[in-house]
């Protein structure tokens, strides 16, 4: 049954069964789509017996005995029937000095003999004592729910509204405490909750209007809660932001996809910058320049005279690395028993030199290719199969130096030799004419090698591959107990940062070496160096082209994103200019309303970002901190345009929005 | 009891065009318990007068003072939340709350829990007359007349006592019209409400207990 129902089923007024629930006699059920009261017949037949005890002047603290089922009813009955007893007596008492007071004959009562009177009657049997009692009762509860007083200070401010309450306290003996302070301050008074409120009120002598300070005691009745604290504040705003997104869906949906399809856009283009930046400094890796020293003339890389300054110079570059530098030797085995002197070739001069044959020295045994190595790369162009090694022996141990070789398959055998044989052989080199651009061979002192390795020359190098490959450091070796000059036989390398071509090519010039110049007379002096940058710089300069492209237009892209962090969320609160207004107009602060909007804007944003930022990474388009950065660039932006869009919306006359006058 | 009390008020804006001198050296008073209709041609004034009133705008000179406190010097925000409430010609509820959500948002905004908030709005459209069939329906499925009913319970909600009301009856049909009136009336007489109307409507300033009367933003 809802109130109006009730009202005509128990003829009591909705107010009173208002004051009753108040007083906490009933406590009827609330419709929970509505919140609406829903009296049940228990509820009515209690209404019913709340005014059939009232209109027996019972007082509502025994009533509520009575319905929490404490007293028995006919009991309480009882003692309201004592006490209507009692009344009667003490009313009838009052009725008889009443009627003694009238048939008094004199002019002028005496009020002392008749207050005497009253007195010793109540000494005998308290006939007037307990209504002066009970008057204290009821006024002691009134005032202790709602007082109020009046002050001679003009109430303008906070600051006097207290100091009013905290003389009143004073005044009163009771201890004062401020909660929050305010023209509607909250206080404590003895530990007990009040709020306090001001009126103003005509005098009814003086007609001037004085200041009367009403004091309640706050509501803290059962199922109830205090209404304040910064923290319900801040989870009723949380909630208010998720509600708000939930209501304005297809807006909310929309900004959170912008957001996505802004910082994808991004992270494709960041990402893009990233990477060919990313391929620009990889690209030495990617796309090696190679070096090789020549001829003046081009047209050799091998057999040459490569000078020590060359090496040095080579060597000591920060800008080159993976060098391959070979020297080369003639040999002739020296067969076991064989101590002979072997005679001293003739020097052979021209370029018949390296036609020459060794084999004078020692006419049965075949001139042997011997190649001095530095790194085992230089091998793979004359077997494709691993080194098959002596134990404990591998390329580490071979290019330390010493005394050791690697012989080719076939040399093996020839000469009836195997791995860990010792060979013993006749040496000898090619050393420039000491005038003219020849060659001339010179002998050296023999040489006993141990065989730690073994080599199968692939059939297409037999004709160019070395029988014997020796550690290049043991040629030097050798050039030096022989006390000559050494030079390599070639030199090849790779620029390590191509990007200083420049200074590297004037190192080597410093060095003696030049560019290949095919006019230049031919000689077999290592004076030239062939630089293999042609791919190399034409992908560079593509890269940089985009680069620089990219980067032209990284400000373009960064405003497009701060337009769409002011646009956005401009376009979108436009509609919801009539929403703001009502807020204001209901009070809500203009801060607390920006920060409202502002949060479910952003809160979208960011939602949006991340996922447009987690795609990104997902499908490869930008790397994981790529995104990261994108979407905190993309946040940063968006706050700086959201936050303009915020202030002008903020700027809006809400009277002129209200009266439809905007 | 609630007072206003307006001195030597004046306030202008600028439009497109030109800057209009809305209201010019208003000076009254209002209080408690009466119904005051404030009437006037189109343009007269009348709701400009009433968004100063409301703490909407500020005067540019003059003074307005509420329950003694000088309206430009206090934080008006909490004057709307707590002193003082305005109902609109066109009702302006939150489109996307129901009836019973409109009427809990000033309580919520006090700080009140969800479930006091709900109980104390169901009595407040209660109080106004309204079935329990509305309570959870959105005002685009209400009529003018319970729209405006929602709006008067919300300002009851916010339990300030002055209610300020513009042009409430100029979407309503007669019958509606005549509602809202009486319960501007029980609101000023049974419970102490200091109502300000302002209408263009003679009947509603007729049945006022004091009618005043703007022209040219100037106040007889």
């Amino acid at each position: 049954m809802n109130t109006k129902q009730v009202e005509e089923a128990t003829g009591i007024t909705r107010q009173n069964i208002r004051y009753y629930e108040r007083q906490n006699l009933l406590e009827p059920a609330r419709d929970t789509g509505n919140a609406y009261r829903d009296y049940s017949e228990e509820d009515v037949r209690r209404l019913k017996l709340i005014k059939m005890l009232r209109m027996l002047d019972m007082p509502l603290k025994e009533i509520r005995q009575v319905l929490n089922g404490n007293i028995p009813l006919k009991k309480a009955i009882a003692k309201q029937q004592e006490n209507l007893l009692l009344q009667q007596k003490q009313l009838q008492a009052a009725l008889e000095m009443c009627t003694s007071i009238q048939k008094d004959k004199s002019e002028t009562i005496d009020v002392d003999i008749y207050l005497e009177w009253m007195e010793n009657m109540a000494k005998g049997g308290s006939i007037f004592a307990k209504i002066v009692d009970d008057y204290k009762q009821v006024a002691e509860e009134e005032r202790r729910r709602q007082f109020s007083f009046y002050t001679e200070l003009p109430v303008h401010t906070a600051g006097t509204f207290e100091k009013v309450l905290r003389d009143y306290a004073k005044e009163q003996g009771r201890k004062f405490h401020m909660v929050k302070p305010g023209m509607y301050p909250e206080f404590l008074l003895d530990g007990v909750p009040y709020t306090a409120a001001r009126t103003f009120e005509k005098d009814g002598g003086t007609e001037e209007t004085r200041t009367r300070i009403i004091c309640s005691r706050a509501e803290d009745a059962n199922g109830r809660e205090r209404a304040r604290g910064h923290r319900r504040i801040l989870l009723q705003s949380v909630y208010a932001i998720g509600v708000n997104i939930k209501r304005h869906r297809f807006k909310s949906i929309l900004n959170a996809a912008i957001s996505m399809l802004t910082v994808i856009v991004l992270a494709f283009y960041l990402g893009g910058l990233s990477g060919t930046r990313q391929q620009f400094a990889e690209l030495p890796e990617a796309i090696p320049v190679r070096a090789t020293v020549m001829n003046a003339i081009g047209t050799l890389r091998n057999g040459l005279l490569v000078r020590q300054q060359v090496l040095d110079t080579v060597y000591g570059s920060p800008y080159i690395g993976e060098i391959e530098e070979t020297a080369e030797l003639l040999g002739h085995i020296r067969t076991e028993g064989s101590k002979e002197e072997i005679p001293g070739p003739e020097k052979e001069t021209g370029e018949d030199a390296r036609a020459g044959d060794g084999a004078e020295s020692n006419p049965q045994s075949p001139e042997i290719q011997i190649l001095g190595v530095n790194c085992p790369e230089i091998t793979e162009d004359y077997t494709e199969e691993e080194i098959r090694w002596a134990d404990g022996w591998n390329w580490e141990r071979f290019l330390e130096g010493g005394k050791v070789c690697i012989a080719g398959n076939t040399f093996l055998g020839q000469q009836g030799l195997d791995i860990g044989d010792e060979a013993a052989f006749t040496l000898e080199h090619y050393q420039p004419l000491p005038f003219g651009p020849g060659l001339e061979r010179s002998s050296l002192m023999p040489e006993e090698m141990e065989i730690v390795g073994s080599m199968s020359i692939t059939e297409d190098s037999a004709a160019q591959a070395p029988q014997i490959v020796v550690p290049v450091e043991r040629v030097k070796q050798i050039y030096k107990e022989n006390v000559k000059v050494y030079f390599a036989s070639s030199l090849a390398f790779t620029v390590t940062d191509p990007m200083e071509l420049n200074a590297l090519k004037q190192d080597l010039i410093k060095a003696g070496l030049s560019s290949v110049v095919p006019e230049m007379t031919d000689s077999y002096i290592g004076s030239a160096c062939r630089i293999e940058d042609d791919v190399f710089m034409q992908a560079a300069v593509g890269l940089e082209k985009n680069i620089a492209l990219l980067e032209a237009f990284l400000p373009f892209i960064i405003l497009v994103v701060l337009l769409a962090g002011y646009l956005v969320p401009h376009l979108l609160l436009q509609g919801r200019r009539g929403e703001y207004a009502i807020m204001r107009a209901l009070g809500t602060g203009k801060k607390r309303c920006t920060v409202l909007f502002f949060t479910e804007h952003m809160l979208l944003a960011m939602a949006g970002g991340a996922v447009g930022a987690g795609l990104s990474a997902a499908f490869g388009t930008a790397g994981i901190p790529t995104a990261a950065a994108v979407w905190g660039l993309f946040l940063l932006c968006h706050t700086l345009g959201a936050a303009a869009a915020m202030w002008l919306f903020g700027k809006m006359s809400v009277a002129a929005v209200l009266s439809c006058r905007d | 009891m609630e007072r206003i009390e307006v001195k030597e008020v004046s306030y202008s804006y600028q439009n497109k065009y030109q800057k209009i001198e809305a209201v010019k050296e208003v000076s009254c008073t209002f209080e408690s318990g009466k119904l005051y209709a404030i009437t006037g041609e189109s343009g007269s004034g009348k709701s400009t007068f009433l968004s100063l009133l409301a703490g909407l705008d500020c005067a540019e000179s003059g003074v307005i003072l509420v329950n003694g406190e000088n309206l430009s010097e206090i934080d008006r925000d909490a004057c709307r939340r707590k002193q003082i409430s305005v109902v609109y010609q066109a009702f302006h509820l939150f489109p996307l709350l129901t009836a019973l959500e409109n009427v809990m948002y000033p309580l919520e905004l006090q700080g009140i829990s969800r479930r006091e908030a709900r109980k104390q709005a169901a009595e407040c459209l209660e109080e106004v007359g309204l079935e329990e069939k509305i309570l959870g329906q959105y005002p685009k499925m209400m009529s003018g007349g319970e729209q405006q009913r929602v709006a008067i319970a919300r300002a009851m909600a916010a339990k300030g006592k002055i209610l300020l009301a513009d042009e409430p009856t100029g979407n309503l049909d007669s019958e509606n019209e005549a509602h809202i009136v009486e319960l501007l009336k029980r609101m000023a007489h049974e419970m102490d409400y200091l109502v300000i109307v302002v209408t263009h409507n003679p009947e509603i300033a007729r049945q006022a207990d004091v009618c005043m009367r703007m022209k040219d933003g100037r106040m007889n």
